[in-house]
């Protein structure tokens, strides 16, 4: 050892300070946000259905993530700077109070909320076909925010069960539209979650005194109830979270479930999220999620298009491809349901 | 094998067990000292031009063999330095390890490439 720190003498001595900016660039992280291309993942890697074992499927069904880094270090900044693909934005307000961690996890909750309602609207749509096929779910509440000054902050976890609130006069709520009936002084009050582990815990959480808020938001959502459902489905760890892949999901279950193969032998990727309606809705991020696409070569993109005349993913898509030099006809497809989707695909004929 | 064998013995002898892991330690710490940032700079873009993964993944692959040849040549100065009377080419026991390792790294990365990433990204 010490015969190399003394070959290697006069590097150290002249390179110790433009080493440590180095890793000074390669650390410090800033209050900013980098969006740039990121990839596709296969639908069918992440939900598998113990339903019609000999289907081929000839072709591929798969969501387009694009890479979302909350305070990149300086060195991601600027290589997101000179990435033209990228896009470079101020940490978002709702981001800002917290930990890149628990952007991560609210992340992996909207994934999970979006993969339930992929369920809920595929195994629907294909139950009018096959009455064999049941869906069967139910209401739930999940934290799904916290304020900097919340009570119990670190007890209250993203994605704990809301089941209760004792509010005044010893009055138990079970939804959160009554909280505001029953909580009329700065409290504390009793709240009761279910954590991740199924176990109840009860917290008592005063409002905050400039806010008059508990410091707590809650999303709803259905739940399925994997024993009562049929056929059974297993959902793999995913390292993708957010919810704009629901659209292409919600196809792909169809597809496993359905006797024809509706991919046509065609690479299908696309984006949006998909309501329990079966409606499609707005996504972020179209330029990193077209070029996505474009450089995997896809067969066909579906992209939400609302019809709104302020702003549309499908018109910004549209731009996008102009911008790049891609060509989107036949390739862009406007849907603003999955039944457009299903549509379409049935027009392509064999 | 069995003068591979012979020459790690005579390498032994020659040097001692003690000061061939001093060697060997100085030569890894000094390596990670000029990989490290390059390991983090590689990662950092992996992340930024995620689409291009497959290419990040090569250069990380290739970052890792040079890694090792990098220990393997300041592990080469530490001996020749300790003892520069030696009489023993240190070379004759070390590059043939080298290859072995380069191989053994190449392998593990082609199979990251193909098998780990591809189920990394769902």
């Amino acid at each position: 050892m010490n015969e190399l720190v003394f070959r290697y003498r006069h590097a150290i001595k002249y390179l110790f300070i433009p080493y440590l900016v180095l890793l000074f660039l390669l650390v410090f992280p800033m209050e900013y946000y980098v969006q740039s291309p990121g990839g596709l993942s296969e639908v069918e890697k992440l939900i598998e259905i113990e339903y019609n074992d000999n289907k081929e499927i000839s072709g591929t069904i798969s969501t387009t993530f694009v890479m979302g880094i909350p305070r990149p270090t300086i060195f991601m900044f600027l290589t997101g700077y000179f990435n033209r693909y990228a896009d470079l934005m101020v940490l978002p307000p709702n981001y800002q109070t917290y930990t890149n961690q628990e952007i991560s996890q609210i992340s992996y909750q909207d994934k999970f909320i979006s993969v339930n309602a992929a369920i809920i609207v595929a195994y629907e749509a294909i139950s009018s076909i096959k009455p064999e096929i049941v869906i069967d779910y139910a209401a739930k509440t999940m934290v799904f925010g916290k304020a900097a000054y919340l009570d119990h902050y670190n007890t209250i976890a993203f994605g704990d069960e809301f089941i209760s609130f004792k509010g005044d006069g010893d009055v138990v709520v079970t939804t959160v539209a009554a909280i505001a009936g029953v909580a009329t002084t700065e409290g504390p009050y009793d709240f009761t979650f279910k954590n991740a582990a199924g176990e109840n815990y009860t917290v008592a959480i005063a409002k905050n005194a400039e806010t008059g808020l508990f410091g707590v938001t809650f999303k709803n959502y259905y739940l399925v109830d994997q024993e009562t459902t049929y056929p059974r489905y297993r959902m793999t760890d995913t390292n993708i979270g957010g919810p704009s892949g629901g659209l292409l999901q919600t196809l792909s279950i169809y597809n496993m479930l359905a006797d024809e193969d509706v991919t046509r032998g065609l690479k299908i990727a696309g984006t949006g999220t998909i309501n329990y309606d079966g409606s499609v809705g707005y996504i972020g991020g179209v330029k990193q999620k077209i070029i996505t696409a474009h450089v995997n070569n896809v067969d066909l993109f579906f992209i939400p298009y609302l019809g709104d005349v302020s702003y549309d993913n499908y018109l910004e898509a549209v731009n996008v491809c102009e911008a790049y030099g891609i060509d989107h006809e036949g390739w862009l497809i406007p849907v603003a349901s999955f039944q457009d989707v299903l549509d379409h695909l049935e027009g392509l004929g064999d | 094998m069995r003068k591979f064998i012979a020459n790690w013995r005579e390498l032994r002898q020659e040097f001692g067990i003690r000061s061939l892991l001093d060697a060997f330690l100085g030569a890894f710490i000094f390596g990670l000292i000029v990989m490290a940032p390059v390991y983090i700079i590689l990662i950092q873009l992996l992340i930024v031009f995620m689409y291009k993964v497959n290419t990040m993944t090569i250069l990380l692959i290739v970052a890792t063999i040079f890694f090792n040849t990098l220990i393997y040549h300041l592990l080469k100065q530490a001996l020749r330095a300790k003892k520069p009377e030696a009489t023993m080419l240190v070379g004759k026991v070390l590059n043939p390890l080298l290859i072995a390792d380069n191989m053994f790294l190449l392998v593990a990365g082609l199979i990251i490439l193909f098998v780990f990433v591809p189920l990394w990204l769902v």
